[in-house]
């Protein structure tokens, strides 16, 4: 490391989350960390950062580590204004657009969804169980279940459902493919905007997230329809995936360590919550998110010239051996109410606004796929294939098996 | 749900359990003022609101993302 930020002295990091994707990097995080928290990437043209305070410290700084060039898709230059929404932009706009969502997704609000939420996948377990023999989960589950939450919270019409989830499909490959879809997401832009408009004309009479947005005031102004656009599209894109690659990574992880999976079994209803918090620690959806320096800093001592992207990498600072022991094994009963919290969800101010909704997702789906279908595991033979990229950390799809019969819904 | 405490000269520190996600973050800054009980924040029983400084006072309510902490001059 050199103290002038010079890059050709400096220790590079060696761990290639893009180029060298693996399943299980944790070595290759570890070594990085002890070399150097915080390091150039040539993998990633970033400022990689793999302890767990490095990652507090950048994050809860957002004058200097900004997200106006992207957080996911980092920008050559800041986005124009009228894109800069939530994860995308910094104080006063985000505080001022964040407060306005946060009461209708707080934790007791969406505690409340859990009983629709329990239908829903129960539904879907009927329909599976019905058609007898294995099933693909992330595409029959895994994926329809945030997206139909998500699309009914932000009170999209029924009817429109389908087609909104195909498009927000397609907002996801966008990520992994830029350019590929793009009108078909101008396309998606100009629904919603359309559907802004329905909603401003027929007044303020549900308090489904678009109309709260379409109603809401900053300093006597509203915001205008691309600015909803723009947070509907973000907050689909950050909510449906995550959620369907954490169930996914759940049911892979618990399937790779037999011996906590058998723990797991023998008390799901008092265990689920561990473990999902546990999957979102070890291998949550979301590796990290980039901020880009607005001036000279340092993270952990290490200097950091202004402009530099960085990438706060989740999953390194959750494999912390500083703060979580024996931080490479997947352990389902640890005791969250005591452990600092994990970092998948972010830090500060940009705290996964989605957070709340996530685990009463995950927790209905865990609990109930593993109640109802005995036995169930991925379907020997089936090799899973991991998704491309650096920012999501999943499965493309996973066959599963069961023992029939199924155990019946339970009803409440 | 929520609790509220005044302080001497007026203000009110106030934390909305509805809005209260859990992320820790208050009780992580200001150990001595907050503290997390079964996943909500709560106001330390042991806590003189009445010596908490402005500056604290304003710093505790910017640092939750989910706004659960307000401080207010209105009497509740």
């Amino acid at each position: 490391m050199s103290v002038d930020g010079d890059r050709s002295t400096q220790e590079l990091a060696r761990y290639r989350p893009v180029s060298a994707k693996t399943v299980e990097p944790w070595e290759a995080i570890a070594a990085d960390r002890d070399r150097c928290p915080v390091a150039f990437s040539p993998d990633i043209d970033a400022f990689q950062v793999t302890s767990y305070p490095a990652v507090k410290e950048a994050l809860r700084n957002p004058r200097v580590f900004s997200n106006r060039w992207d957080s996911a898709t980092p920008q050559p230059a800041p986005l124009p204004l009228e894109d800069q929404v939530l994860a995308y932009t910094d104080p006063p706009r985000h505080t001022q657009q964040r407060k306005l969502l946060t009461a209708a997704l707080s934790a007791s609000r969406m505690e409340k969804l859990r009983p629709a939420m329990q239908r829903f996948v129960d539904d879907i377990i009927d329909g599976l169980v019905a058609r007898g023999g294995g099933f693909e989960v992330m595409s029959t589950l895994a994926r329809p279940f945030p997206a139909h939450m998500t699309a009914e919270l932000m009170g999209v019409p029924v009817d429109d459902r389908e087609q909104f989830i195909r498009y927000s499909e397609l907002a996801e490959l966008e990520t992994a493919f830029p350019g590929t879809y793009r009108d078909k997401l101008d396309e998606w832009a100009r629904y919603i905007e359309d559907l802004v408009e329905q909603r401003r004309a027929a007044g303020p009479e549900s308090d489904d997230l678009i109309t709260t947005m379409c109603f809401a005031q900053i300093d006597g102004q509203r915001f205008t329809a691309h600015e909803v656009s723009k947070m509907v599209m973000l907050l689909n894109a950050a909510g449906n995936t995550t959620t369907t690659t954490l169930i996914g990574n759940a049911i892979w992880l618990l399937d790779r360590y037999p011996e906590q999976k058998a723990l797991y079994l023998s008390d799901i209803e008092g265990r689920v919550e561990s473990l999902v918090e546990e999957t979102l620690r070890f291998d949550g959806p979301i590796h990290g998110l980039f901020r880009r320096t607005t001036e000279d800093s340092a993270v952990a001592g290490q200097p950091v010239p202004a402009g530099q992207q960085v990438f706060a990498c989740y999953a390194a600072a959750n494999h912390d051996p500083a703060v979580y022991h024996d931080p490479d094994r997947f352990l389902v009963d640890r005791d969250w109410k005591q452990l600092p919290a994990h970092l998948a969800f972010g830090y500060g101010i940009h705290h996964c606004i989605g957070a709340n909704l996530a685990r009463v997702e995950a927790q209905v789906a865990l609990a109930t796929l593993y109640r109802r279908l005995p036995g169930l595991r991925i379907r020997p033979g089936f090799t899973p294939e991991q998704v491309p990229g650096l920012i999501f950390r999943g499965w493309m799809g996973l066959e599963l098996a069961y023992d029939a019969p199924a155990l019946p819904r339970n009803h409440t | 749900m929520s609790m509220v405490r005044e302080t001497a000269t007026g203000r009110t520190l106030a934390i909305d359990h509805d809005r209260c996600s859990g992320t820790g973050y208050c009780q992580e800054h200001f150990p001595a003022v907050f503290t997390l009980i079964g996943s909500r924040a709560h106001i330390r029983d042991d806590v003189d609101i009445t010596m908490l400084t402005p500056e604290t006072l304003e710093e505790a309510e910017a640092i939750c993302p989910w706004f659960a902490i307000s401080v207010s001059d209105q009497p509740t």
